[in-house]
């Protein structure tokens, strides 16, 4: 028997089975035990533990911790009307039954436990220090089926030093699925270098972090602008700038660079999105500079002193080009196809002085309709006119029934990210009224949005923590109304307030990006 | 076959190179202390460590990742310059130990031969005194080395041929490494004889594929990088802390403590600014305008242009640091945190502690309190800086009673968009009555002056009224002459 085979056959022993029924039978009667979920944890992730050889001991050990914490079981001794202040804010968040664990925090905490427990009964048990950590499988199984579970949190600090029950809130499960994997960029905070940024996709369902590009695999230079065609993670592009740089195109697991420039007649492809059909991308190529304040609640203005239109078709290989979206009367950015692929939505701008006066700068989305078969856009359309409605409309995003814009509204310039004061806002493309929208934004940056595959989830990225790392929130879109956003689940919640790098350009995948590291950095040498 | 029984001569009265080398250890730890203090506390504000499993991870992506990580650490202790130079010497002598165990083994008698350990040490002192991270990789490969002499059977060492490879992957960088494994294949041909020697190309093949394996399972390695990348580790001329000297690091540090009388006066920068070094000059004319006599001594100086009062759009490790004084000097906080944050990024991690205590002070200097409590979490995760935090939180606390800025949303004051008068005639407008609008409108004026230019000159002369009716500074004064005398 090979090792491998060796440990597989222990794991499907009875001896593992007894180990895993008894925390189960623990669980259930909320015995308090510190260790307890980690020991959970271990016995539920099968495939982690495959990795280890000597299972058997590596049991016995858990065992063992499991009698000596046992021992040491603590109850709260008070009990409080109020809600417990936990990071990230999950009181009352609607999550989708497939997310992963919401693990949290209780700031300035020397111990927390927490019971989940769901509407059929069914309960989870953990503690940690100051935060707690739930084992995925187990948490799974808890929302699997479920409306809603009850979280009851108990906290030891200093003003509690018995410890405190808080009052139970509630995490509503939604009955509509989340796209498994995201994929977004991480980089420095917008500032003008870089060290290390990169591309990367995360699986949601658990907390599976891999690098879909790197710099180190482009000479170190900026990676930015990736697009995925109806999600499919065989289809997406990206740029890669610097040395050898250029546009990646990946079209049914192929994958190739493309010299937009080249083809374009001096105009590179910056912001992108590709058409349903995969045969077209539309770019917008921007000449992007940016100015910083000196003193000002903004940092940092991003602007573009010219910006064109052009569509790559991939089929013959070409770069159309239309005069009124390729001259210098206008300004264009952001394209956003609608999920027909009949319009092309996007930003528009009439030029003013920059960086100087950028209080004059606003944009509008206008859409046009897109010829499937040449590639040829029509009459222009205006969806939302800054002239009339006021501020800066940017990002247009369409929602998989085509019946929603969710779009980015700031009070003027070409890039809210860095605007404070940029929220999100929905448009009934039916109806052309407003819909509700502030449960999901803050007085902080919010922008960088896209919609889920099935049309019911929203997600974007926040300022609202700090003010100066984004990070990704996630928002249930019932078809009515937004619920409440939650932030981005992490295993550790601090690594949401620590990691010094800042997400953008946020997209849902329904699996992850397969590409060989040495494969995809040969295209750059 | 006369492997298996190797008996290996036993070193005996070494006494005196022990004494010797903890001899070259003491002075080697005195004089880099008392020669290089600042150079030290500069390599601890550059490095960056807390005890995080992202960091590690982090450090994954930066061949030799263990090493890497060591010395990272070791490097927060750098702050105090004897304990860097006493860790240096540490590393340093224990390569010659090492080195002089190794050729006591491999000579056997010959102990004269053993006086050859010195030799690494000695050139390692010399050329990577401020390279600690290459320290420790000879380190780490010459006890690699001692303990494969120390294996008598050809199994053993076959063993750990095959096992030096995946580990010291972690601890050497490559070309490193095949050093060590084409040695201990000389090892084996000397004590095993020719027909052992092939099974060393056993090691030889996972050096091969040991690259290629970390690139596609842990961290991709560049392939440029994957079995040379160890340009720079004997040049010393591609270090900044050597290259830089040690007195422009003082003047930097010095500068950070708002010294100015110190460096302009004791350290001579005056003088030395004025023979014309551009990077002291810089710093010379700082500490001029923090000291409020930039308009009385501007003319002193060997300046042309106003584009030497700092480094405009220039990104590198002198000139960020530069300018983020430079900015500090006329509280414009947000730019000296973008310096601030543009300086951490030249560095190998990504972030460097120097960096993130400027931005704790400069956040709280601005009211972003969660900016600040969140450089501070990442702080206290290192080991050497309890007191600050302690200490910022307490700021903090008192700022959060006092700060009560009205800072705009937008403001047309944008750092480097405009020339120097007049992004600092804009920035002005932005600061009261205050000092720092003086430096500002200051600034303004040298920069007209130095550019001939009369009727702007005037102007500012008169902006916001800095200067109404008061005696003008030498520099002011005499420029005023030369253009009412028509000389200009």
């Amino acid at each position: 028997m090979k090792l491998r085979d060796y440990n597989r056959a222990f794991l499907r022993s009875s001896w593992y089975s007894g180990v895993k029924s008894g925390l189960l039978l623990l669980e259930k009667a909320q015995i308090n035990l510190a260790f307890c979920s980690l020991i959970r944890n271990f016995a539920a992730q099968k495939h982690e533990m495959e990795e280890f050889f000597d299972m058997q001991k590596l049991i016995y050990i858990a065992g063992l911790l499991f009698v000596l914490v046992a021992c040491s079981r603590r109850e709260a001794k008070e009990c409080s009307e109020a809600m417990p202040e936990i990071f990230p804010d999950y009181v009352g968040v609607t999550v989708p039954e497939n997310i992963c664990p919401m693990n949290f925090s209780v700031p300035e905490c020397e111990h927390v436990r927490a019971i989940v427990e769901n509407d059929r009964g069914e309960a989870l048990n953990v503690s940690g220090s100051d935060h707690v950590e739930m084992p995925v499988n187990r948490w799974h199984e808890l929302l699997k089926g479920a409306q809603e579970v009850k979280v009851t949190v108990s906290a030891w600090n200093q003003k509690h030093p018995d410890g405190v029950n808080y009052k139970p809130f509630t995490i509503n499960i939604a009955k509509d699925k989340i796209d498994p994997w995201i994929a977004y960029r991480l980089l420095p905070p917008g500032y003008e270098g870089w060290n290390h940024m990169g591309i990367y996709q995360r699986n949601i369902e658990c907390f599976d972090v891999e690098p879909i590009i790197e710099n180190s695999q482009n000479n170190n230079g900026c990676v930015n602008c990736h697009s995925f065609a109806n999600y499919s993670p065989r289809d997406f592009t990206f740029h890669a700038r610097g040395e050898n740089g250029g546009t990646i195109v990946m079209r049914d697991g192929k994958m190739w660079k493309v010299d937009i420039k080249a083809m374009s007649k001096g105009r590179h492809g910056s912001y992108n999105i590709w058409h349903p059909s995969k045969r077209y991308i539309a770019f917008s190529s921007n000449s992007t500079h940016q100015s910083f304040y000196g003193e000002s609640k903004n940092k940092i203005e991003v602007y573009d002193l010219w910006s064109d239109l052009i569509v790559y078709d991939i089929d013959n290989e070409e770069v159309l080009q239309d005069e009124r979206f390729t001259d210098s009367l206008n300004l264009e950015i952001f394209p956003s196809f609608s999920p027909d692929g009949k319009w092309l939505y996007f930003s528009t701008a009439h030029p003013v002085n920059m960086p100087m006066e950028t209080d004059k700068l606003h944009y509008s989305i206008v859409r046009v309709p897109f010829d499937t078969e040449t590639g040829k856009l029509g009459a222009l359309d205006t969806v939302y006119s800054a002239y009339e409605r006021g501020g800066t409309a940017l990002m247009p995003r369409i929602s998989p029934d085509g019946r929603y814009m969710l779009f980015s509204l700031g009070e003027c310039g070409a890039f809210n990210l860095y605007h404070t004061e940029s929220d999100l806002k929905m448009m009934d493309l039916d109806t052309g009224e407003m819909v509700e929208t502030d449960i999901i934004n803050s007085p902080r940056m919010e922008s960088f949005h896209v919609w889920s595959s099935n049309g019911r989830w929203v997600m974007y990225v926040t300022k609202r923590f700090d003010g100066r790392y984004t990070r990704v929130m996630l928002a249930y879109w019932d078809g009515k109304r937004f619920h409440k956003p939650f932030l981005l689940p992490q295993k550790d919640p601090e690594d949401n307030t620590q990691l010094l790098m800042a997400y953008n350009v946020v997209e849902f995948i329904t699996g992850p990006v397969i590409v060989s590291r040495d494969e995809m950095a040969k295209l750059f040498k | 076959m006369k492997s298996e029984k190797i008996v290996y001569s036993k070193s005996s009265n070494c006494k005196f190179y022990y004494v010797v080398v903890v001899a070259l250890m003491l002075f080697f730890a005195i004089f880099t202390a008392m020669k290089f203090p600042y150079t030290y506390i500069t390599m601890e504000g550059d490095s960056f460590w807390i005890s995080t499993w992202d960091f590690w991870l982090l450090k994954l992506t930066i061949t030799p990742a263990l090493t890497n990580w060591i010395a990272d650490y070791l490097m927060q202790f750098y702050r105090w310059p004897f304990v860097a130079a006493s860790i240096e010497a540490l590393a340093l002598g224990s390569v010659a130990l090492l080195a002089h165990a190794v050729f006591l083994r491999i000579t056997g008698s010959k102990r004269h031969f053993a006086w050859l350990g010195l030799l690494p040490a000695i050139l390692l002192g010399f050329y990577c005194t401020f390279n600690f991270s290459f320290l420790l990789q000879s380190f780490f490969f010459f006890v690699f080395l001692y303990v494969f002499t120390l294996i008598p059977s050809f199994k053993g060492k076959l063993l750990m041929g095959l096992l030096t490879v995946p580990i010291g992957f972690f601890l050497m960088h490559t070309p490193i490494l095949l050093i060590l494994v084409i040695l201990q294949a000389l090892l084996i041909l000397k004590y095993h004889g020719v027909k052992k020697s092939p099974y060393w190309l056993l090691p030889l093949i996972m050096l091969y594929f040991a690259p290629i394996i970390y690139s596609q399972q842990l961290a991709f390695i560049p392939f440029e990088k994957r079995y040379a990348g160890w340009s720079g580790y004997f040049d010393p001329l591609t270090s900044h802390y050597t290259r830089d000297g040690e007195n422009l690091k003082k003047i930097i540090c010095l500068a950070n403590e708002g010294r100015w009388e110190d460096i302009l006066y004791r350290e001579h920068l005056r003088s030395l600014g004025q023979r014309g070094n551009i990077t002291l000059l810089h710093y010379a004319l700082l500490a001029e305008s923090a000291l409020g006599t930039l308009p009385d001594n501007l003319l002193d100086y060997p300046i042309r242009e106003e584009n030497q009062f700092l480094y405009p759009h220039e990104r590198n490790y002198i000139s960020l640091q530069f300018n983020r004084l430079f900015y500090l000097n006329l509280g414009v906080f947000d730019e000296a945190f973008h310096q601030a944050q543009e300086y951490s990024l030249q560095m190998v991690n990504g972030d460097c502690f120097s960096s993130l205590r400027q931005m704790v002070d400069y956040s709280i200097e601005e009211g972003e309190w969660e900016v600040a409590d969140k450089y501070l979490r990442i702080l206290a995760k290192s080991s050497c800086h309890k007191k600050f935090v302690e200490e910022r939180r307490e700021t903090m606390e008192a700022a959060k009673k006092t700060i009560k800025k009205d800072i705009p949303l937008r403001a047309d004051n944008f750092v480097g968009g405009y020339p120097l008068p007049i992004e600092m005639l804009r920035l002005a407008r932005y600061y009261g009555d205050t000092p720092y609008r003086k430096k500002m409108v200051d600034y303004a004026i040298c920069s007209y002056i130095l550019r001939g230019d009369a009727n702007s000159f005037l102007i500012a002369l008169n902006a916001f009224n800095t200067y109404t009716e008061k005696e003008l500074p030498r520099a002011y004064k005499t420029y005023k002459e030369k253009i009412t005398t028509g000389n200009n």
